[in-house]
């Protein structure tokens, strides 16, 4: 047997030899030291400082212009940096889950790592934990520089609607990665992975929503399969508040919130399981 | 190497002669881009008339709150864009168009309109949190929050950058400027803005008399606006559609009412005459002459 294959266990499944509870804290140990990784090499990276000054730079200069005098219009400032914070997260997400993989193969650590007592499941929720995480340390650096904007704009800080929104976007942005490591092991190169990632979530991003009405609109048997696929994507677009956001329409309740992220949950557990299950079947060298 | 000389200097030589015999071309031609100073033109040339129409139909979203039928979305067959005459009386009518949503058509439907706006609201009206849902029937009108529709500024003077031969813009730009932002002098700035880039224009100068004859307590100007606006539709009248129509019959009745107010009654039933011709509603035109044929003879 492949001693790389067979170095895979599922991350709590217990040795015999070893007590269940130390087991899986062995586990979350172990992923969370590979996720520590990830977040060390986020901020190393120049990626989130060159988007962080665009959005910023880009969102000042809209807020410097003068518009009939009125200097309280907030809500074109607001659409754009959210939308630049949508863009910016999105880069973010896509562009670090899909090198992980890869990236260990070909500088040829991924030997060394599963060498320890680490298991491929490990490894893989380790990259997915320290992809969100990081994603998410960006977005809390974001969603604070919109809220100084336009707080200090529109004098107002509806502190609830924005920790939906951030909260969404986070949890949305885990769907992501966990989608993009999941082609990373799919594609050939992170470049493919980051493409083909992008197009699918815009893809859903822009028609997620209204595929069902295109459904209704086909002949069968295209009306079943459009509609099942409808139901099958993951709904990114649910975390999009930012219409909301932007025309102050407050804050969702609570139990809805609570009910999309856990959507979101489901997905990304689903898009996990998969690449668990193709990594374990990969061969490395 | 004498020959690459004589070549490089033919080669300059002739660089000097074209240049000099097309800047000046270049300069004086119609398509130069560099003579202009806005930067939207340098850099997008006439293509920037395309982007014109999304700044408009974006402000009438922000007047919506959000809340507009995507292309997938059946719009009513009397939709329109309403951002310059929605008042809060024709609220509860407007409301019936918003119908395009329709019912939710399985759960996931159901469940995602917590995420976006569905109901109806105008800028200016307060709102009670998200609620999704159809609107409640009750129609109780909310405080006015004052002053959010300078909301739209931003994408009118966008749409009025990108395309400055839409007098539409500045009319309606310059009614919420001057009606609910109490802004009378960017608004008459703007409209002039827009006087300059549509020479003449009735509906321009209509607005201008408004602002003239509602804010400066000049009616002496205003009727010299109006008259001028009457004037020019009547030499448009080739062109003229149902709006603009409806245009000249308020030209006409600020003009009669105008002169009714400064005791010119004649004037006023001259203008009164010709609004009769053009109103669908001429009984409460004749209702008006009459009550200013009694006024002349009274005095």
């Amino acid at each position: 047997m492949n001693p790389a294959i067979s170095s895979l266990v599922w991350p709590w499944r217990r040795r015999p030899e070893q007590p269940a509870g130390l087991h899986l804290l062995t586990a979350l140990n172990n992923i969370h030291a590979v996720g520590g990784v990830v977040i060390r090499e986020l901020y190393r990276r120049k990626d989130f400082y060159v988007l962080f000054v665009l959005t910023a730079l880009i969102t000042l200069v809209m807020g410097s212009v003068n518009f009939f005098n009125e200097d309280r219009i907030v809500r074109y400032l607001k659409e754009l940096c959210l939308f630049l914070i949508w863009v910016s997260g999105l880069v973010i997400a896509v562009t670090t889950a899909a090198r992980q993989i890869p990236a260990e193969r070909e500088h040829r650590t991924l030997f060394p790592l599963l060498a320890k007592p680490v298991t491929r499941a490990q490894v893989l929720l380790g990259k997915f934990w320290g992809c969100w995480l990081a994603t998410g340390l960006a977005l809390v650096v974001f969603y604070v520089f919109f809220g100084v904007v336009s707080g200090l704009r529109e004098r107002q800080l509806p502190l609830d609607s924005y920790w939906q929104a951030l909260t969404l976007h986070w949890f949305m942005l885990g769907v992501v990665c966990a989608l993009a490591l999941l082609g990373s092991l799919v594609f050939a190169a992170p470049s493919s992975t980051n493409t083909i990632t992008l197009v699918v979530v815009t893809g859903i991003l822009l028609l997620g929503r209204h595929l069902n009405k295109v459904a209704l609109s086909l002949p069968e048997p295209w009306q079943t399969v459009v509609y099942g696929l409808y139901f099958v994507i993951p709904h990114l677009e649910l975390f999009d508040v930012r219409d909301l956001v932007v025309h102050n329409w407050g804050a969702i309740p609570w139990g809805i919130w609570l009910a999309a992220l856990g959507y979101a949950t489901v997905y990304a557990a689903l898009l996990l399981g998969a690449a668990c299950w193709l990594f374990r079947r990969k061969t490395l060298n | 190497m004498r020959v690459w000389g004589l070549t490089f200097g033919l080669g300059l030589v002739t660089a000097f002669g074209l240049a000099a015999r097309l800047e000046p071309w270049f300069q004086s031609w119609i398509g130069n881009r560099a003579r202009s100073a806005n930067l939207l033109e340098v850099a997008l040339g006439d293509g920037r008339k395309l982007f014109a129409r999304h700044a408009y139909v974006k402000a009438d979203i922000y007047f919506h709150s959000g809340v507009y039928p995507s292309i997938y979305d059946l719009r009513p067959a009397q939709a329109h864009m309403h951002t310059a005459t929605a008042t809060t009386a024709g609220h509860e009518a407007e409301a019936e168009e918003h119908s395009w949503l329709g019912p939710p058509r399985d759960w996931l439907d159901r469940f995602s309109r917590h995420f976006y706006p569905t109901r109806h609201r105008h800028l200016g009206e307060s709102h009670h949190g998200h609620e999704p849902g159809p609107r409640p029937q009750t129609g109780s009108q909310d405080r006015s929050v004052a002053g959010e529709e300078r909301e739209l500024l931003p994408w009118l003077r966008l749409s009025a950058s990108l395309d400055p031969q839409q007098p539409q813009t500045y009319v309606v730009a310059a009614f919420w400027l001057r009606t609910r932002l109490h802004r009378v002098n960017e608004a008459e700035q703007f409209l002039r803005e827009g006087l300059r880039a549509n020479p003449g224009h009735p509906e321009i100068l209509f607005e201008l008399g408004r602002i003239a004859a509602e804010h400066r307590n000049d009616p002496d100007r205003a009727r010299n606006l109006w008259e001028l606006a009457a004037r020019n539709w009547q030499q448009r009248q080739g062109a003229a559609t149902d709006s603009d129509t409806l245009v000249y019959a308020q030209i006409l009745a600020h003009l009669a009412k105008l002169e009714e107010d400064q005791k010119r009654y004649e004037r006023a039933l001259e203008h009164l005459q010709a609004l009769k011709q053009i109103s669908p509603n001429k009984p409460a035109i004749e209702r008006w002459i009459h009550t200013v044929t009694q006024q002349l003879h009274n005095r």
